[in-house]
């Protein structure tokens, strides 16, 4: 059958063993690898079978890239050489390496800076020793659609786990002291971030107790547990422990001074014992859910079974109809850091999806830096053909050569983090400030992070490396030493990676447009109410409480002061969760509604608007426990047309039958991630009222609140309070988005620099190369601005084409981003379209300078060099 | 001697290139070892255990016979060199030596 002379086998195999053997071994192998396809062949094999037998069998060869010379050379002689040589061309070509250098060093450092990032990010809580077997006990309502649950619970839950549950081991709850005033010898100051908690808390959790007995040191009720920061505030560095301290009046006994690392879902500064704890409702199953519950199970123990066991148990302690709004579940300790979202958590959370992204930008920065290093070596490369040549002539073998080179990336990805190491030191404390981490340059000498530093130092020498090293090394000495090498071989690949520069850059600037858009947006949207010129601060003690009313009065007195109100939250997130009843509907089919509770001059001090009915009004003096405001929204999902005159009830703040009497208009009483819920205002009795908000016309703040403390002092002597400006309560709402923005639009600025220089440095070579050709155009009348043209469109085009590559991953991408708010904007084609005209403004900047020398030189100049 | 130790395989292509005499090279090498000896080796370990031999001199090369199966390719045939018999003599022996050193009594089982 004469039909086998036709077919042949796949013959790209030949260009990789190319690379790897010498030209006899290559026509030795390939004969073999040929002579069995067709042996199969005439025997009857498939040709895709034989096809594929052949290239299988051909990758062995590859073993051989070796084998291509007899002499063991003399490798670390070869190596020394090899550095010096590569030390010598650095400094021979300063500008091309001080950008290679540059380029590598500014990536590498951004690399690391992420890295630290994700790296303290990844250590959140795993300093436990049973962090394993750790779990929190949460709540998630029936019907609840704020959050995906609230993360503290009753009381006796824990408990009752503990006693009643094999599989529960121990079990440790937390609730919030707050802040104290602490008093010691001429100290006086408030205290932020003080717990209750168990006398377990070291059972189960590992926070340090540098002093103190884990066992025995929140048992007696006197007891507290200081910070190593409070302990250095007030004790210096003598020993706290048995000396007493003043704390709300109380004088308290310090059994324990604690280092909570910064890395834990929640960090305290001072504990107090649970047992003190004193609030009436401490034991209720249903209703007081005021206790973070941490449980440990034992080995091998399922979570979920103990959750349905919770469910049950709680359901035979409470009310039927409270039943179903109790579904108790466990979530790992580990995961809480990066996916927990619940209402009411300790601290606020990380979320992994910013670990991602930052872990994405981080390699592909690195991966940008390191193709910048790539084509202007390749570039350079062929600038050194005639070394290269000489090399091959007198004798060099292929993979010598490629080491030389690969050595010389190596050597420049080392000073290039020699460098990076510099930048780090200066830069790591700017970037804490962005983070809110608190990274240390020092924790990079360790010798593990050095290690490995070197290595990926040496890794991404090599990445690099390899490109330009092949190809030179395979350029043959013959048409080297001709001069017809041909510059446009691989053109078209080092083009993508360009390309591919520039597509991360555009896709960086454009999120950065994008998440400011949205944060511009989110800051300037009208919120319903009127949001400046509002302080807030808290009521102090129950004096204050009780006189809230004459307060109020001397507060008014004061011109700059327009109105006074108090409740218990306020409206960003200050709202509270408590069941309702309306008469005639069953609860589970009730929308689950927000409550504010306020007193009668809320609407006014927010300048909330009333759409139907009317606001609280003095005029009524039943209003106090028989109204009830709704917004537009909770007269939606209650399906009322007709509001008014409706009957709500809250039995567990006693009030029964109150009537609505006004619609507010809709709101945003919570961040702009969620869509505005239903939510209702009541005036409760005056122990639920909690913080003081007021509107003053001034927009000098501290006289204001001088004399705000000056009225309050009458009644709280002790009073230390802090004062927050309402509009800086709304911008801490979305911390983590503007941070994430801030830092993006940095990466950004990164990027695109490390591009353009890479832009230059091609410029800048290509623009030697055509030093003949611009002269003779010259000669032929060719015009300054024409020769300009001519060698900058190329590289315009590719940074254009690099930029439209970008566009729809950066807009699918930023609207999911989008989506995590209920209100955004869209991603505008005009932020696209500027994106892409900065990027041609960028990349002609970057072009012109070069370029314009170029076509002003003159043609004498190019044409005399001959 | 020192150096002068075969690997098994090292030993079985030295004795299947005298077989084939002079027409050892890469395929036939792996077919003869197929047949005679029921052993499957990959023409890249059989090419790369060549080179190895090369190197320590037992046999040598020369490139000959371009046939229309290769592509137009000369084959690379080796034969094994004086130093080359001298080793398998060797190893021979050394066998040899440590089976007659078995006691009696072993043997027959």
């Amino acid at each position: 059958m004469e039909r086998n002379q036709s077919r042949t086998p796949p013959d790209w195999v030949e260009q990789i063993l190319s690379r790897v053997l010498t030209a006899r071994q290559l026509e030795v192998a390939l004969g073999d690898l040929e002579e069995k396809f067709h042996y199969r062949l005439t025997h009857g094999m498939k040709l895709w079978k034989a096809k594929l037998l052949y290239t299988l069998e051909s990758f062995g060869f590859i073993r051989m890239v070796n084998k291509s010379n007899f002499q063991y050379s003399n490798s670390t002689g070869m190596y020394k050489n090899y550095i010096k040589i590569a030390i010598r061309n650095l400094v021979r070509r300063k500008f091309y390496s001080s950008i290679n250098i540059l380029g590598l060093s500014v990536g590498v450092t951004c690399f690391f800076l992420i890295a630290m990032f994700v790296q303290d990010e990844m250590r959140y809580d795993q300093y436990h020793e049973n962090k394993d077997r750790i779990f929190r006990l949460a709540n998630r309502g029936e019907r609840d659609t704020l959050g995906g649950g609230v993360a503290k619970v009753n009381g006796p839950w824990g408990i009752a786990a503990r006693e009643q549950f094999p599989e529960v081991e121990n079990v440790t709850r937390f609730v919030t002291y707050g802040s104290g005033v602490f008093e010691e010898g001429s100290l006086r100051n408030i205290e932020e971030d003080g717990l209750y908690a168990d006398s377990t808390i070291f059972d189960v959790f590992s926070f340090p107790l540098t002093l103190g007995d884990a066992k025995t040191s929140l048992t007696q009720p006197n007891s507290i547990i200081l910070s190593e920061e409070l302990a250095n505030k007030y004790f210096g560095p003598a020993n706290p422990i048995g000396k007493t301290i003043i704390v709300d009046d109380r004088t308290l006994s310090i059994t324990g001074v604690v280092e909570v690392p910064r890395y834990s879902h929640f960090t305290f500064s001072f504990l107090l014992p649970l047992s003190t704890y004193s609030n009436p409702m401490r034991d209720s199953w249903c209703c007081w859910n005021q206790f973070y519950t941490y449980l440990l199970l034992r080995k091998g123990s399922n979570p979920e079974a103990v959750a349905e066991k919770m469910k049950t148990l709680v359901a035979s302690h409470v009310e039927a109809d409270q039943v179903a709004t109790f579904n108790p579940f466990l979530q790992p300790l580990t995961r809480i850091h990066f996916y927990s979202k619940l209402l009411r958590e300790l601290q606020p959370n990380s979320d992994i999806t910013y670990v991602y992204i930052f872990s994405a930008i981080g390699i592909l920065i690195l991966m940008v830096s390191c193709i910048n290093y790539t084509n202007l070596a390749a570039a350079q490369a062929t600038k050194r053909s005639k070394e290269v040549g000489l090399r091959k002539v007198s004798g060099a073998f292929r993979n010598q050569l490629a080491s030389q080179f690969l050595v010389e990336a190596i050597v420049m990805s080392f000073l290039a983090g020699l460098f990076a190491f510099g930048l780090l030191y200066l830069l790591i404390p700017k970037f804490n400030e962005l983070t809110g981490k608190q990274l240390a340059w020092n924790e990079l000498l360790h010798p593990q992070i050095l290690l490995l530093s070197g290595l990926v130092v040496i890794f991404i020498g090599l990445l690099s490396g390899s490109y330009p090293a092949l190809y030179v090394s395979a350029l043959k000495p013959v048409e080297i030493l001709k001069g017809t090498v041909k510059i446009n071989k691989n053109l078209f690949f080092r083009k993508g990676l360009m390309v591919f520069q520039f597509a991360v850059s555009a896709f960086l600037l454009v999120s950065t447009a994008v998440m400011y858009n949205q944060m511009t947006f989110v800051q300037n949207k009208d919120l319903g109410y009127q949001s400046d010129g509002l302080i807030s601060f808290p009521i102090s003690n129950d004096s204050v409480r009780n006189h809230v009313e004459s307060i109020k009065t001397a507060l008014l007195e004061n011109p700059s002061i327009e109105s006074v109100t108090i409740s218990g939250g306020l409206p960003v997130g200050g709202d509270w969760g408590i069941p309702y009843q309306i008469e005639g509907r069953e609860p589970e089919t009730l929308p689950v509604i927000r409550i504010l509770a306020v007193d009668y001059d809320f609407i006014n001090t927010y300048k909330l608007t009333i759409a139907e009915g009317r606001g609280f009004s003095k005029l009524y003096a039943t209003d106090f426990e028989k109204a009830v405001l709704i917004n537009e929204e909770a007269a939606r999902q209650l399906g009322w047309s007709e509001p008014i005159g409706n009957e709500i009830s809250i039995p567990a703040a006693g009030r029964t039958g109150m009537k609505v009497v006004g619609v507010v208009k809709d709101f945003h009483f919570r961040s702009l991630r969620e869509k505005i819920a239903p939510v209702m205002f009541f005036m409760p009795p005056h122990s639920w009222l909690g913080v003081f908000t007021v509107r003053t016309n001034q927009n000098n703040t501290a006289a204001v609140t001088k004399f705000i403390n000056d009225k309050l002092i009458q009644y709280d002597p002790d009073l230390l309070i802090s004062y927050q400006e309402f509009d800086n309560l709304l911008g801490d709402l979305y911390g983590e988005e503007s941070r994430t923005a801030q830092l993006i639009s940095i990466f950004a600025g990164v990027a695109i620099f490390i591009a353009c220089m890479g832009m230059l440095g091609l410029v800048a070579f290509s623009v030697e190369q055509r030093f003949k050709e611009i002269g003779i155009r010259k000669t032929l009348g060719a015009s300054t601005t024409s020769i300009s043209l001519l060698l900058s469109k190329g590289f315009l085009a590719l940074a254009f084409s690099g930029f439209l590559l970008s566009v729809l991953p950066a807009f699918y991408l930023l609207d999911k981003w989008l989506d995590r708010f209920a209100y955004r904007v869209h991603v505008a084609p005009f932020i696209i379209i500027g994106t892409g005209l900065v990027i041609l403004a960028l990349a002609y900047l970057t072009v012109s300078a070069q370029v314009l020398k170029a076509a002003m030189q003159k043609p004498v100049d190019s044409l005399k060099m001959e | 001697m020192k150096g002068t130790n075969l690997g098994e395989f090292e030993e079985l292509i030295l004795l299947t290139i005298g077989v084939l005499f002079d027409d050892a090279y890469g395929v036939a090498i792996q077919r003869e070892l197929m047949s005679r000896c029921d052993r499957s080796a990959t023409l890249s370990t059989i090419h790369v255990t060549l080179h190895r031999l090369e190197e320590k001199g037992y046999v040598e090369s020369r490139l000959d016979g371009a046939t229309g199966e290769r592509g137009g390719r000369r084959k690379l045939i080796f034969q094994v060199t004086k130093s080359g018999k001298v080793a398998l003599q060797h190893t021979k022996e050394q066998r040899n030596e440590l089976w007659k050193a078995w006691p009696k009594g072993a043997l027959a089982n």
